[in-house]
């Protein structure tokens, strides 16, 4: 057989350039997006850029321009940006956060910061928002979850929980804190933006407005005590704290009563008798304060920290007395 | 017939020579690039170093309360009761001013120290005869923004201060004798080298995990590395900050406490005014005394008692007969 060295053939050499020429394009795209990365559009990893920060990046507000560029934070990092806060968030189910400033036009000095997390579901944003609530601050019409203090705004909106904080409590930052959270409203996906239903069912007469808090975890120090809503009564100069969960079903709510009432006893609690109109409800004394609680259908719920036992024991009623209407 | 038809066993020799030639580069230039030590930590392969005691002879067990509700005036007085900077500061002396610049927030929040003390207390030093003053952190945000958005970096120089922000080189891998979480962990040691005195600087804050940050909590600005990891022994690591760092002496700022969602806060309405400033020598009874403006006992407050069990100092601050000073 007669040795050549063969020669490639038109067609293989035009598919070639081509090849080549491709990957020439792809370097020249993946440089020229380099050149202009923000990391505002792309967070620090998948769970940042699955949330706000793609909002916050093309998010123009009226009067206000963007202070460099924004930042994005995954659970690994959130630490990084609240430092022991960071737990709270974590503990209730959070997901990313996508955070940006911005100054009021020719002034940089005066500039506010936009906080955006993402939680993973609606009662995550809400405990959030909920733990932190700011007493005597001024609600907000913008979503049924909103305050307003003399520098800042708060909203839930969904799995959302914002932040927006002003670097001074002027009128012109105040207004563009307003203005941000509308422009940011008006971009987040339609969602439910009401409390969970748990919120509604304590008794209304005597509560603290604005009170209502979920605990996502670990309520009072117990572990796996998670998804208690707490409201607050203030009485005679001391404080009555209702709590209610809702559990999957009755059997669950009794269990995690017991569990409640051992995990006191462990602690120093001194189990008393069960007042007479409200059989099977646990009573126990804890250093001086009582915790009366009991499971009520799918619900455990119960009345703690005051020192006034008569007092527990009206809270407590009524408070059964909402559970037992609110059941099917 | 297909080319490879036209291919002799001389042809793949070669062929297959060069292939492997090829693949026996790549695989070199791999082994070359190959690091078989892996990720150390990132000091890097620096010296250990050793952390001196900056403590000042004779001065131990010096407490100072002044109650007012100015920064300036207060610092003066405090540091008047305790013998006059002089007693801390003389001609010559480098000295380490380490604050809490952990946030890039506005001052008028209250989650970093407070810029205009910072500048006081450096043009005191300065008076006194220090060579250099030197301001640092370690901040939990970035490093030049925490500074510049604080106001403590535009402060501190135009009161004289070198301000150092952290960098690769600053760090030294540091182990504290006895320590169970510190070991082999990077110190931000570059500001330290050669400083005479050290003064921790901090504003009192509530802290979601440890409850109160105060002036041991501090220290926390002094580590580098993926430091969060010891939010899961807060306590832990707080005791071993107040044993690591045994300072020439420190400033506990609650003129304004940040009383609600810290330690970063947010809003004007976290803030409470406690009038109150709190000097010492002793760490732990500073910081003891400190925790009461967010109205907690010391026993509240774990790695209080920690530190003290470890030789800190006491938490038994009125045992130091701590001079009080009310201001008009």
């Amino acid at each position: 057989m007669e040795l050549s060295r063969s020669q490639p053939s038109r067609v293989q050499r035009l598919l070639s350039l081509a090849a080549l020429g491709l990957l020439a394009l792809v370097a020249a795209l993946m440089l020229w997006q380099q050149a202009r990365y923000d990391p505002a559009s792309w967070g620090w990893g998948g769970a940042a850029s699955a949330g706000g920060a793609g909002l916050l990046a093309e998010l123009a507000i009226p009067g206000l321009e963007p202070l460099g560029p924004g930042e994005g934070f995954t659970p690994a990092t959130l630490s990084d940006k609240i430092d022991g806060k960071a737990e709270l968030y974590l503990a209730a189910g959070f997901e990313s956060l996508a955070t940006r400033r911005y100054a009021l036009a020719g002034r940089s000095a005066a500039w506010l910061e936009l906080m955006l997390y993402r939680m993973k579901d609606d009662r995550a944003a809400y405990s959030v928002f909920s733990n932190q609530r700011r007493s005597g601050a001024q609600l907000s019409q913008l979503t049924p979850n909103a305050y307003a203090t003399s520098n800042a705004l708060y909203l839930a909106q969904g799995p959302w929980y914002l932040e927006a904080v002003a670097s001074t409590p002027e009128p012109a930052l105040r207004q563009g804190l307003d203005q941000a959270a509308k422009a940011l409203l008006a971009k987040l996906p339609a969602t439910s933006s009401a409390a969970p239903a748990e919120a509604d069912l304590f008794p209304a007469q005597g509560m603290k407005p604005g009170s209502v808090v979920l605990l996502a975890k670990d309520a009072f120090g117990m572990a796996g005590l998670d998804q208690i809503f707490i409201a607050t009564y203030p009485r005679g100069g001391q404080e009555l704290l209702a709590f209610l969960a809702r559990r999957a079903d009755g059997a669950t709510a009794q269990k995690q009563a017991r569990a409640y009432a051992a995990f006191l006893k462990d602690n120093g609690g001194n189990p008393q008798p069960a007042p007479a109109d409200l059989p099977g409800a646990n009573l126990l004394e804890v250093f001086g304060s009582w915790e009366l609680f009991w499971s009520q259908g799918p619900f455990l719920a119960g009345v703690r920290g005051a020192e006034d036992r008569a007092a527990t024991l009206a809270l407590a009623q009524r408070l059964r007395g909402t559970l037992e209407k609110a059941q099917p | 017939m297909s080319r490879d038809a036209d291919m002799d066993r001389r042809r793949f020799l070669l062929r297959a020579g060069k292939a492997g030639l090829g693949m026996a580069a790549i695989g070199a230039l791999g082994w070359w690039a190959h690091d078989t030590q892996g990720p150390g930590a990132e000091s890097g392969r620096a010296e250990s170093v050793k952390l001196p005691s900056f403590a000042v002879a004779g001065t131990g067990g010096r407490v100072a309360v002044v109650k007012s509700g100015h920064r300036v005036p207060a610092l003066r007085a405090g540091l008047e009761t305790l013998g006059g900077i002089a007693a801390f500061v003389g001609a010559g002396h480098k000295v380490v001013i380490k604050v809490n610049a952990a946030f890039a927030t506005p001052p008028a929040l209250g989650a970093t120290s407070n810029p205009e003390l910072v500048a006081e207390l450096v043009r005191l030093c300065l008076k006194a005869g220090a060579a250099q003053v030197v301001v640092t952190d370690n901040p939990i945000n970035d490093p030049a923004s925490c500074f510049e958005l604080s106001g403590i970096g535009p402060a501190a120089r135009q009161a004289g201060a070198k301000v150092v922000l952290p960098h690769p080189g600053a760090f030294r891998p540091y182990t504290l004798p006895g320590g169970r979480l510190i070991v082999d962990w990077p110190l931000m040691y570059g500001p330290l080298a050669g400083a005479h005195r050290l003064i921790g600087l901090a504003p009192v804050k509530d802290h979601h995990r440890s409850q109160a940050s105060v002036t041991m909590k501090n220290w926390y600005g002094l580590l580098g590395g993926r430091r969060n990891v010891f939010h899961q022994d807060i306590n832990g690591i707080i005791s071993e900050l107040g044993r690591m760092v045994t300072p020439s002496l420190v400033i506990a700022d609650g003129v304004a406490t940040l009383a609600h969602n810290g330690p970063t806060g947010g809003s004007l309405e976290d803030l409470r005014p406690t009038d109150t400033m709190i000097l010492g020598t002793d760490q732990v009874a500073v910081d003891s005394m400190a925790v009461g403006l967010l109205g907690l006992k010391p026993a509240q407050v774990p790695w209080l008692g920690l530190a003290a069990q470890a030789g800190a100092g006491t938490t038994d601050y009125e045992s130091l007969n701590p001079t009080k000073v009310e201001l008009g």
